[in-house]
């Protein structure tokens, strides 16, 4: 055990009730550790209980067994120090841009000018200057998942676990947005916790993929991902490193895959 | 752009239009006997003859009971079932109570509130308070109910309490639903007004059609329904106005109530 582990996940599993009775395993034995400002992702076929367990790591949902601590202490339910982004609707629709990424800010304790120049701040650097009274409604998608990422980091929390939030993003929107986290990230030195079925997308943002099982879901194997980050975009993702630590990691989810087809 | 607001409301006119002119015609050309039912030229006089003088006091009357049963049934119909759909304890405590009541109709408690009340103000109150407060509880359980999780997961992340979640997150959001139970409510509050009135009642405008009915004085009873008409049309018309402003936020061309 490093002294530096920020979050640790011991067999945990997770058993639901089916709706005709019986029990579904879905997640059995899985455990992790990410370390401090550690940007790990986790990737999986679809259905193999990531999202479950980034739910479970950041409180909402409880685990049937097994520990899951943060800087040593169990974690019992939500708490400030883990924000989270989800895939969509998660913003409050009745709030404007602006009173949504007041919403965190409002229940720190910051002075009301503080508030203010935090939400500018952050306003401005997702790019959605002069659209402050705007409802999510207005909105397109990609400008929504900006404010739902903005009012997230608005609550300054150590941790960010992100559930696929760039799945329902266009290209383009989606690139800008992953700089922006890798930005964000470097910046501020949290630990993220990404989930992704984008193996690109896992090798290009973070330091470690761990690769999760068909249900029930276990964490199998992980790739340490080594890359030149000094270098532009579209060089890296297109440097032979990139493309044989990508290939590893999808073979690996597409043995998982398959596996999942034949049950 | 004047024009494009009021064009809808001309269409709605149309058919109460056509319909007044088959009355008119029919009570002329004698196919109706206006003893039994006054053309809507005599009910307009009639209502001229009554002047504002005679029916103002007792429309403000019946409008005062009226706004206030709708208001307590809006604030204790929004905590019960905002109540009861947060706790099922307490779902189970007042749910037969509520489901055994849905099908009485509600001036049936008139007597009884006679009885307690006497006659005069607090009979028809309470009987307008019991008829809102069971929509608003209906629909305010089912907005509460259906919040979207990953909604309340955001705010708990944010680290609120139980009270300011419900008074950020819930509440908000149920609000489309709760407005729906509230228009309803305040249709309802109308009918059982007038209805109490009728009964108990020495003033309001049910009062005044029931003793225009009794004294056989058809047309100015038919006025009184007609200022009713209108009344508790434009009292929608206003209400559907207050909703759209107040949900101004809501995106309606979307099934899954609201967007991101």
């Amino acid at each position: 055990m490093t002294s530096d582990a920020k979050i640790v996940l011991a067999n945990v599993g997770k058993t639901f009730k089916a709706a005709g009775g019986g029990e579904v395993v879905a997640i059995s034995d899985a455990s992790a550790r990410i370390g401090q400002g550690e940007f790990v992702t986790i990737v999986g076929p679809s259905g193999c209980g990531k999202s479950t367990l980034l739910y479970m790591i950041g409180g909402f949902v409880d685990r049937t067994s097994g520990t899951i601590t943060m800087d040593a202490r169990p974690i019992e339910g939500p708490g400030v120090e883990r924000g989270i982004v989800f895939q969509e609707y998660a913003l409050f629709p009745w709030l404007t841009v602006q009173q949504n990424i007041l919403y965190p800010l409002k229940r720190r304790k910051l002075s009301k000018s503080q508030q203010m120049d935090e939400a500018a701040r952050l306003i401005d650097v997702i790019g959605l200057g002069g659209f402050e009274h705007r409802f999510p409604r207005e909105l397109s998608g990609g400008m929504r998942q900006r404010v739902a990422i903005a009012r997230t980091l608005a609550a300054d929390p150590d941790v960010l676990l992100l559930d696929e939030p760039f799945g329902a993003l266009d290209a383009q929107t989606r690139e800008i947005m992953q700089d922006e986290l890798l930005r964000v990230w470097r910046a501020t030195s949290k630990t993220v916790c990404l989930i992704t079925h984008d193996v690109t997308e896992a090798i290009y943002l973070s330091q470690r993929v761990l690769i999760m099982s068909a249900r029930p879901g276990r964490i199998i194997d992980e790739v340490q991902v080594n890359l030149d980050r000094e270098l532009p975009r579209e060089e890296c993702e297109t440097s032979a490193a990139f493309a044989e630590q990508r290939n590893a990691v999808w073979l690996k989810v597409r043995h998982e895959a398959l596996a999942a087809g034949m049950r | 752009m004047l024009l494009g607001r009021v064009q809808p409301f001309l269409k709605q006119l149309l058919s109460p239009v056509i319909l007044v002119l088959i009355w008119e015609a029919s009570v002329r050309l004698g196919f109706v006997d206006s003893e039994f039912l006054p053309s809507p030229g005599q009910i307009l006089q009639a209502m001229r003859e009554m002047g504002a003088a005679e029916l103002l006091p007792e429309l403000a009357a019946t409008l005062f009971r009226i706004a206030i049963g709708f208001f307590i049934a809006a604030v204790v119909g929004v905590l019960l079932g905002s109540w009861m759909a947060i706790s099922s304890r307490a779902n189970g405590f007042f749910y037969p109570i509520l489901a055994s009541t849905y099908a009485i109709p509600k001036s049936s408690f008139i007597p009884l509130f006679i009885l307690w009340f006497g006659l005069g103000f607090w009979p028809i109150v309470l009987v307008v308070f019991i008829a809102c407060a069971l929509p608003v509880v209906v629909y305010t359980f089912h907005g509460i109910s259906e919040v979207p999780k990953l909604r309340v997961w955001s705010a708990l992340s944010f680290g609120v309490s139980r009270r300011d979640l419900f008074w950020s997150v819930l509440l908000p959001a149920a609000m489309p639903e709760i407005l729906v139970g509230m228009r309803i409510a305040l249709g309802f509050a109308f009918t059982v007004a007038i209805a109490g009135e009728m009964i108990v009642s020495t003033t309001g405008l049910g009062k005044l059609i029931f003793s225009y009915g009794e004294g056989g004085v058809y047309p100015s009873m038919f006025a009184v329904i007609c200022v009713l008409l209108i009344v508790a049309y434009v009292a929608d018309l206003l209400f559907m106005a207050f909703i759209d402003y107040y949900l101004r936020w809501l995106d309606r061309g979307h099934s899954s109530g609201g967007g991101a």
